[in-house]
């Protein structure tokens, strides 16, 4: 599919939006980054779209049921999962994805294959067990909290690991994702409530994903601020818009808010102008959006700058796509969760009178 | 009647981990007394080795396991609207703030969701948080994050992670608090798998179930009515436990079955005096635990004596004392004759002029006249003239 969008599917007829080109974003050239940083970020794009662009195939196909996922958010989401600090407990940072971030678990490390293996709904599956949408990534030993179909409730939910890391000490901070169309909730602004509280204040990474859309309703007909990160300004929040679709400034608009939250222990707010490339969800269809592609955008650069060649890149894609192919493959022969198990993980078979026993607490004992 | 024992479900041994078979054995050691009834449930101490003659409010209960839950691990944080308040949510965080520092106690901004969130985010984090609302009116506001991601996410996540919360919620705020302070909507959770449910009556269980709520690794409503806050009974000094998903017998009988929820128990066991004056025998029981909700006791009492009255704290309609007969009906349908009624908030939004309101709730001579028309199978048209030391309580008025 690469580089050869399909034509929309609806004749031309539906609405073209074109996200709000960011304000004084900083437009970097690739050799601003080492090469092999490049290189690294344009490999997890590229398997992570190819992940997601089978996942879809898999919900028309019948093999999966309902895809959502992330397809033009890889470019910011690569370089965000590259610079996390990737442990468990709260000398780590928290992640507190939306359901828009295959990138960034590929990045942290996921492999493919655990990401089909829950568009496939298998037992297999480590982040769900089969009991979830794709995209709705849990991983303890990477201090990724539980995705949310229910859109926003993870702002509120990062104060709770910005109060347990601030109480911890260390540099590890909480990261949280959500787009800008989810940001009309409450709890977006509750996240900037209690993470500014004076003298009490939290490392929180508010991360906003302006990629135009809420479901299919636009943002310029909803908001009237341009920029979600100006809702930040009254509470003293710095932020700064970037664009999403370019992995190298993203890369450095992510770095320069890191070092900023894990520094001072305050708040932080980027806007990563994005595109959506294949709508909503299944339930929109996914067909593919006029929209700017980030992958084909990165590799003209990186061809432009000698860093690599069409050959390259070709072969880039082809092993993506054998490993896609093998997950799918391998997956599909896996177990699924099991009628009997239809009860389990209900209630946690607590231990009532033990804490947590040969498990983390949070806390330095 | 074939059909209908096919499909009557099967009594179901609520199993718990067998670390808490010590807990099992323990019983309220005759906190009915409080209430001057001679036959209270037995006191078995199993663990508790000495007599108990301390006598502690709810309040003074509750506060105390609080502190011994913190003091036994650094993990248990307690926060919301007020609770380093000097009124200190009716005295049952007093002392706490002081104790273990702002980092562990602490209030929030007014926002119930966010403070819901937060608390969620802290147990995925490791923390026990024990989050105070201080009313169960405005939990609604935080349904969101209760129901969609506290009680799902061990299930929608494969059982890989945990959200060891305890949400306490205030009921009861009446008298004169109107329609929007008033409501005891525990029912709510009932409903949704992956909550637990505890509404103590007495200071014993006040105590114990709250430890429990918080070693829980679920989520765990725990409801108190603000009529019981400053109910007195014995509590024993040490730390324990009592048992999720296990109810009591807090009054032996042989004519009728009177459950009674949260501060409804203590008007069944007023109801249960008056009855003794019509010649009527009554059992109650303190469900305790609606989730997990412990039939088993409640079928075996009904079993004997053939019929129940449930009177619940909250409206009829949907409510906990709904389930409770629904689920004696399956249980007991072609095993004997029965009948069964429910008692609840009058079907209206409760209003604040003391008139109409005492109307609203139920009480233990309203109690007791439904329960003897039921025994006798008839309107009898009985109310009992009211006792003066059966009339309530040590209420110190709104809020």
């Amino acid at each position: 599919m690469r580089g050869k969008p399909p034509a929309p599917a609806d004749n031309g007829k539906a609405r073209v939006f074109q996200p709000a080109k960011a304000n004084g974003e900083r437009s970097l050239s690739v050799g601003s980054l080492a090469r092999e940083r490049c290189l690294e970020i344009h490999r997890i794009m590229v398997r992570a779209r190819l992940m997601e662009e089978r996942m879809i195939g898999m919900s028309k196909s019948g093999e999966g049921y309902f895809w959502i996922g992330g397809p033009g958010e890889e470019a910011f989401n690569a370089a965000l999962g590259l610079q996390v600090k990737k442990g468990c407990g709260p000398g780590y940072d928290y992640l507190h994805l939306h359901y828009r971030n295959s990138a960034t678990m590929v990045a942290l490390g996921m492999p493919l294959v655990d990401g089909i293996r829950q568009m496939n709904m298998k037992f297999t599956d480590p982040h769900s067990a089969g009991r979830n949408f794709p995209g709705h990534y849990a991983d303890k030993a990477w201090n990724v909290i539980p995705v949310s179909s229910v859109i926003e409730v993870q702002f509120a939910m990062a104060a709770g690991t910005a109060h347990v890391q601030k109480r911890h000490g260390g540099d590890g901070l909480t990261i949280v994702v959500g787009g800008e169309a989810g940001a009309a909730e409450g709890d977006f602004a509750s996240c900037m409530i209690w993470s500014t509280r004076p003298g009490k204040e939290l490392p929180v990474l508010i991360i906003v994903m302006n990629n135009g859309w809420g479901i299919s309703t636009t943002h310029c007909s909803q908001h009237a601020v341009k920029h979600v990160i100006e809702r930040g300004k009254p509470f003293g929040i710095p932020g700064e818009v970037v664009d999403g679709n370019d992995p190298v400034a993203s890369w450095f608009a992510i770095e320069k808010a890191m070092k900023y939250c894990r520094k001072e222990r305050k708040p932080y707010m980027l806007e990563a102008m994005v595109s959506r490339l294949y709508g909503h969800s299944s339930s929109s269809g996914a067909p593919r959006a006029d929209e700017p592609d980030c992958i084909g955008q990165f590799e003209e650069k990186l061809l432009a700058n000698g860093w690599i060649d069409q050959e390259t890149i070709d072969k880039i894609h082809a092993e993506a796509e054998a490993e896609v192919e093998a997950g799918v493959a391998e997956s599909g022969a896996e177990p699924a969760p099991k009628p009997e198990d239809i009860e389990r993980y209900t209630y946690a078979d607590s231990r009532v009178d033990k804490i947590y026993p040969g498990d983390y607490t949070g806390l330095p004992e | 009647m074939t059909a209908s024992r096919t499909t009557r479900p099967a009594r179901q041994s609520r199993a718990l981990p067998k670390s808490v078979a010590g807990a099992e054995a323990l019983r309220s050691p005759g906190e009915a007394n409080v209430w001057g009834f001679e036959d209270s449930a037995p006191a078995k101490q199993s663990e508790i080795s000495r007599p108990v003659t301390r006598t502690l409010s709810y309040v003074e209960a509750l506060r105390e396991a609080t502190d011994f839950e913190m003091a036994r691990h650094e993990s248990v944080v307690v926060f919301g609207l007020d609770v380093d308040d000097p009124k200190a949510i009716q005295g049952t965080t007093r002392g706490l703030a002081e104790k273990y520092g702002p980092e562990r106690v602490f209030g929030t901004p007014l926002s119930e969701d966010a403070m819901t969130g937060a608390a969620i985010g802290m147990a995925l984090a490791g923390l026990r948080p024990i989050h105070v609302h201080i009313r169960m009116d405005f939990l609604m506001l935080a349904m969101n994050q209760l129901v969609n991601v506290a009680a799902k996410c061990h299930y929608m996540y494969g059982g890989r992670v945990h959200v060891p919360l305890v949400v306490r919620a205030m009921i009861g705020k009446s008298w004169g608090q109107g329609a929007q302070h008033s409501q005891g909507l525990y029912s709510f959770f009932m409903h949704v798998p992956g909550f637990k449910v505890v509404a103590p009556a007495t200071p014993y269980d006040a105590k114990g179930c709250l430890a429990a709520a918080v070693r829980d690794d679920n989520p765990v409503l725990y409801v108190e009515h603000r009529h019981l806050h400053f109910t007195h009974g014995l509590v024993p000094e040490e730390s324990y436990l009592v048992r999720p998903g296990k109810a009591r017998i807090t009054a032996h009988g042989s004519d009728i079955t009177l459950v009674g929820i949260s501060a409804m128990q203590t008007e069944c066991l007023a109801a249960r005096h008056y009855l003794t004056t019509a010649g009527i025998d009554a059992e109650v029981i303190d469900p305790i635990w609606l989730s997990p909700l412990d039939i088993d006791t409640i079928a075996d009492s009904v079993e004997r004596t053939g019929r129940l009255l449930v009177v619940d704290n909250g409206w009829i309609a949907c409510g906990a004392g709904s389930e409770i007969v629904a689920a004696i009906a399956e249980r007991l349908m072609g095993v004997r004759d029965l009948r069964v009624q429910r008692m609840g908030f009058a079907p209206v939004t409760c209003p604040t002029t003391r008139c109409l309101e005492d109307l609203f709730y139920p009480n233990g001579r309203t109690i007791a006249a439904a329960a003897r028309d039921l025994v006798e199978g008839t309107k009898t048209g009985w109310v009992p003239d009211e006792e003066p030391k059966l009339a309530k309580l040590e209420f110190k008025g709104p809020f």
